[in-house]
């Protein structure tokens, strides 16, 4: 193994494969950052110019991408709250509120170094522990999709905190509305009101766009005169103590983020979500969270990161695409001559090692290049509001309009917008629709894939290990707070 | 007396008369394809029926100059995207962009007001033309 990894080391340190890499990252950041373009996206936009390189160089210039379009879209969440993709909604959460705290530039410091902490991190497990994780890919079955969607929509429980009625309610009609459409198993229509375009279901990104950037534009048109606006990122600078004082977090947050890459249907987005969940219920400071929480953003940016590498696990071990890149990336490995699964590993050693490496050297680049682009990107504070509300509502049509290259992805995106505006106003929480878009087909996939597998006797779940540990996390984030408070109120009352 | 209705109460009755409107599909879909939404519509109906009664209300604001700005520059946002499949993206971009920024009240004697949209627009439509192969809308009436 120690020949094959010097041979990746060599293969990846060539000064191409480097400036590849550099593109690669460059691009990727583009495409997450704008609104409706994802990391997805780039990677398929950019794998036909992969034809003519070498097959180590294309597969690393596409990791570039992968890596830089997931990192990307925390960019815009942090300056404007909007999340350029959806693994940047809990980053958006928190990084706008340390923006107007004057704390921006920390935040985009905090958001590159968590990311790149994450990325490598993954790398590493891609590169020592694949064999390993992928047998956990192996005993995913929908039993176990279906306790990971609950545990996920647990998440809106806790993020609703203070405001439940609330946060269910949009929660439950969330999962209504990502129901419209044909249903998973008979493929039936159902609340389609007789529309054709609706038989696909809503397009989660075009709500998403929608939902975060509107109420962001009409929050800058009502406060249009406000003179103290924060108009400067400030000191990027992140601190040893940045790093020794959560390294719990960062270490956590990374292996969910692992865990979550390693499962087939679990995206960073969900990864973000968990993590940051997980963050605020062990923080000593749960205050801080929506306000401007630095161990959010940590959370949230190490674990969405963190699915890169644990994403490709089962498809370069298995040859199952656990994700839409991952699914890209086969194409754009089986036209290099390379067919994933044990052999990869021996026959074409080289060029495998090769992207090993090079995985985890992009996430180092990625702090470099990601410190330098988000210097400039911090100057988007300086641009009156007047022309950056006018240039959002122009990036999020456009960008609406290229996912399917439909205009009712627009449509959909101006009402949910507007949707998410009176939420907004009325103090409804917006982060369950998040969940529930991205969970609710997942959740009802899997629980009639597994109806049907055990005949609809739900209790022989329960004799799948992976199924247990689950229902066992989900009873702890349930019971841990209820705890914790009553610890807390037994020690106020001995003081 | 009659008691105002809160605007709270008004969107939640918007959104109850939504979730009627999906009740009443639900006696033409196929029971194995209904038992999952209905749950979580009569959840919705039932939560919203709680919060009405139980529920803490944010202090209303008041209706002041930026809220009539707000609903003005909705109302050219659907213009535009009523235009955009008539006139194509092009011109109806541009014609969003120059009015968006009237609304909001932006200096024109600036180079910016007329640069800004006629660049976005150009870079828009080339980038996702000719670089990422979008077509994007060409309008009905050209």
């Amino acid at each position: 193994m120690l020949e094959n990894i010097l041979l990746g080391i060599q293969g990846a340190c060539t000064v191409m494969n480097l400036l590849y890499m550099v593109a690669g990252l460059v691009i990727g950041i583009i495409f997450g950052a704008l609104p409706g373009f994802s990391a997805t996206m780039g990677v398929a936009v950019f794998v036909p110019f992969s034809y003519v390189m070498e097959p180590g160089a294309a597969l690393l210039f596409l990791s570039g991408i992968y890596c830089g379009g997931v990192y990307g879209g925390s960019i815009p969440a942090v300056l404007i709250g909007i999340p350029g993709t959806s693994a940047s909604v809990p980053t958006a959460f928190e990084g706008r509120a340390l923006v107007r705290k004057g704390e921006g530039g920390h935040a985009l410091g905090i958001v590159t170094f968590a990311s790149a902490f994450g990325g490598f991190w993954s790398s590493v497990s891609l590169l020592f522990f694949s064999p390993l994780l992928a047998l956990i890919a192996l005993r995913v079955g929908p039993p176990e999709t279906m306790m990971i969607a609950i545990f996920g929509l647990s998440v809106v429980c806790m993020l609703s905190e203070g405001n439940m009625l609330k946060g269910l309610f949009v929660g439950c009609i969330t999962l209504v509305i990502a129901s419209v459409g044909q249903d998973p198993v008979l493929g039936f229509p159902r609340f389609t009101f007789g529309q054709h375009e609706l038989l696909g279901g809503f397009e989660v990104v075009s709500v998403l766009i929608g939902l975060f950037s509107i109420p962001e534009v009409f929050k800058m048109i009502k406060n249009l005169d406000d003179k103290d606006e924060v108009s400067k990122i400030a000191n990027m600078r992140v601190d040893l103590k940045d790093f020794t004082g959560h390294i719990g977090n960062y270490i956590r947050s990374t292996i969910i983020g692992i865990i979550i890459g390693v499962i087939p249907a679990a995206g960073p987005d969900i990864a973000a979500f968990l993590s940051y969940n997980e963050a605020r219920k062990v923080s000593k400071h749960k205050e801080e969270f929506g306000n401007g929480s630095i161990e959010g953003i940590i959370a949230s940016e190490a674990a969405n990161n963190g699915v890169t590498g644990g994403s490709l696990i089962p498809l370069l071990t298995l040859s199952i695409p656990g994700s839409a890149p991952a699914a890209i990336f086969l194409g754009a490995m089986i036209i290099h001559g390379l067919r994933p699964g044990p052999q990869l590993f021996t026959v074409h050693a080289e060029t495998t090692y090769t992207l090993l490496i090079g995985f985890a050297i992009i996430n180092v680049l990625l702090f470099f290049v990601g410190w330098i682009f988000c210097r400039f990107a911090g100057k988007i504070l300086k641009i009156p509001k007047q022309i950056l509300a006018t240039l959002i509502m122009g990036l999020c049509t456009v960008g609406a309009f290229a996912i399917s290259q439909n205009i009712t992805d627009v449509i959909v995106m101006y009402i949910a917008g507007i949707f998410g505006y009176f939420l907004d106003k009325y103090d409804f929480p917006l982060s369950p629709i998040a969940l529930g878009l991205l969970l609710g087909p997942m959740l009802e996939e899997a629980i009639m894939q597994t109806g049907t597998m055990f005949r609809n006797n739900y209790f022989m779940i329960f004799t799948r290990p992976i199924v247990d540990v689950f229902v066992f996390l989900i009873l702890i984030s349930f019971l841990w707070p209820v705890f914790i408070k009553r610890v807390k109120k037994r020690a106020e009352a001995e003081q | 007396m009659t008691k105002k209705l809160s605007g709270q109460k008004g969107f939640l009755l918007i959104m109850d008369v939504a979730l009627l409107a999906f009740l009443s599909q639900v006696p033409s879909i196929p029971v194995e394809s209904r038992t999952y939404p209905l749950i979580f519509i009569i959840a919705s109906l039932i939560l919203s029926v709680l919060i009405m009664f139980k529920g803490k209300e944010k202090d209303q604001q008041e209706f002041d100059h930026s809220s009539v700005l707000i609903i003005i520059f909705a109302a050219a946002t659907f213009l535009y995207l009523m235009l955009m499949s008539r006139l194509g993206y092009v011109p109806s971009t541009l014609i969003y962009l120059y009015a968006a920024e009237f609304i909001l009240h932006f200096n024109y004697k600036k180079p910016v007001f007329w640069l800004f949209p006629a660049i976005l627009t150009a870079f828009m439509y080339f980038v996702f033309t000719y670089g990422l192969s979008v077509i994007l809308p060409r309008g009905s009436w050209f």
